[in-house]
């Protein structure tokens, strides 16, 4: 017993080695064991993570948490579920029975005598003080009528107002860098006056930044007005890429507007009026053509190499 | 060489993983080829072993928000519970019935062990083990795989079945000596048959 507790001991302790060391042992059986080990498929491996992050995502509602890697930037938003009437709709509707049960109360009374018919307003004749059934019958429909809409009321109401507490978006959402300021052209972009927003991908315009990492070193192409989304459209690695769009820019221009020769502008031009843009370009417009024929394709203007007006 | 996790280290995945994705990245790094390995041992098929992978991490994720750290080993224990508990639940799907695997269904095979050993030799070695582990009682067998390729300690295994560590020590030596008679068995050696009968006596008692 005493030796067997020994062997079991020696055993254990030389697979703990064996597993812990990954060095053979000399056991074949022990070394089998531990150096014959099952592999999973890479791929499937790495498609069942990115699987349960998304799941994980799913389990978190309303988490803002972002992936890295090959993870995909997404939030999920709870879908808001109704479950049973709001607080609103209830107070609506204990409105309304108190209403109904008021009257109701009111009419069991109208037989005790005839002065609440006096005044006729529950639509009995002056000159008859014994209400009838008809006029009775008359007088309950119209307090149904009148409870209905009370209710009907109340009840939309409450849903209208409960329909602007509701987050009217849900579903996934996906990060988008926009500006807290504007952005003028040839400005580079502060990575300072970024921030990240969560849009419905349906509306998203193409091209947009989810990493305001990704905007370092880039330089606003066009005007940003402030809040609007970063996209790439509208930014440039230089500014001498910003002379090179507004050189390709004839193809959209008017074909009366020709870009002068004196490109490319200079980034350090002297602003004008205060204005803070370190680059400008000045547009020249050439006398009208006589007449435009309809068909006309405006076609780029070649790079100008040397001085000269082109057109 | 196999990675271990100090307690803080699982209690920290175990606490950060349900909300931070580097967190369940590097716990599905630890765990993944792990549970892949001990699955694949317990079911045979590649496939099998797959689609029960993908399950119990499923049910991992599902459950990691809930998840209560109480300790060393806990999540180890609380993870490999579950894949237990999902081998188990194949098998009764399945109703126990064996089936017979050619070398495609297996899974590819990682070998440190010294020596030429293409492809082919790995996947008829695992074939043989897994062979010769099915011979042994459910118990055993359970036990012999978590150790080896779940790469649990004894008091972890312990606590994925619910058992005494000693019971789970005593039950891995003599599982592991009854497949040593069988190992000797397949490759030559002489197999003392009254002590495998020995030990199915003691395994019964325990």
């Amino acid at each position: 017993m005493n030796e067997n507790h020994t062997h079991d001991k020696a055993l254990l302790r030389e697979i703990e080695r064996r597993l812990t060391e990954g060095r053979p042992t000399g056991d074949p059986l022990l070394d089998e064991l531990a150096g014959t080990l099952p592999r999973a498929d890479a791929d499937f491996q790495a498609d069942l993570e990115q699987r349960l992050l998304a799941r994980l995502d799913i389990a978190r509602p309303g988490t803002q948490e972002e992936h890295t890697g090959m993870t995909a930037n997404t939030l999920t938003i709870d879908t808001p579920t109704r479950r049973g009437l709001s607080s609103l709709t209830m107070a609506a509707a204990v409105v309304a029975v108190l209403v109904i049960v008021g009257l109701l109360v009111f009419m069991t009374r109208l037989p005790a005598g005839p002065e609440p018919f006096a005044s006729g307003i529950i639509g009995i004749d002056q000159d008859d003080t014994t209400p009838d059934t008809d006029d009775v019958t008359a007088t309950l429909d119209e307090v149904y009528l009148q409870a209905t809409a009370v209710i009907t009321t109340a009840t939309a109401w409450a849903a209208e107002r409960e329909d602007t507490l509701i987050p009217a978006i849900s579903g996934p959402l996906v990060p988008v860098v926009i500006t807290l300021g504007e952005i003028l052209p040839g400005q580079p972009v502060d990575a300072d006056a970024l921030a990240v927003t969560w849009w419905p991908p349906e509306i998203l315009p193409d091209g947009v930044y989810g990493d305001p990492r990704d905007l370092t070193g880039l330089y606003a192409a066009d005007f940003i007005a402030a809040y609007q989304p970063l996209t790439e459209s509208r930014l440039a690695e230089s500014p001498e890429d910003i002379a090179r769009i507004f050189l390709l820019t004839p193809t959209v221009l008017p074909p009366t507007v020709v870009p002068p020769e004196a490109l490319p502008v200079q980034a350090t031009s002297t602003p004008v009026s205060g204005d803070p843009s370190p680059v400008r370009i000045p547009l020249q417009a050439s006398p009208l053509p006589p007449t435009i024929p309809p068909s006309f394709t405006a076609t780029p203007v070649p790079t100008p190499t040397t001085g000269g007006p082109s057109g | 060489v196999r990675t271990t996790l100090t307690t803080q280290e699982e209690r920290h995945l175990a606490e950060r993983a349900p909300v931070d994705p580097t967190a369940f990245h590097q716990l599905y790094q630890h765990y993944f080829p792990r549970i892949y390995a001990y699955v694949a041992y317990r079911v045979g098929q590649a496939q099998d072993a797959e689609d029960l992978t993908a399950e119990v991490f499923v049910r991992i994720v599902e459950g990691l928000g809930r998840f209560e750290y109480r300790g060393e080993g806990a999540l180890t224990a609380w993870i490999f519970r579950i894949a237990h508990n999902q081998v188990v639940q194949f098998y009764r799907r399945r109703s126990g019935a064996a089936l017979a695997l050619s070398l495609d269904d297996l899974p590819e095979i990682e070998s440190d062990l010294p020596g030429p050993d293409d492809t082919l030799q790995r996947k008829e070695r695992f074939q043989r083990l897994r062979g010769l582990i099915d011979t042994l009682s459910p118990r055993r067998q359970e036990i012999i795989t978590l150790r080896f390729f779940g790469e649990l300690r004894n008091h972890e295994i312990a606590e994925v079945l619910e058992l005494d560590e000693r019971t789970v020590a005593s039950h891995l030596c003599r599982g592991l000596e009854d497949l040593r008679s069988r190992y000797d068995d397949e490759t030559g050696g002489a197999v003392p048959t009254g002590k495998r009968d020995g030990d199915r006596e003691q395994e019964r008692q325990s």
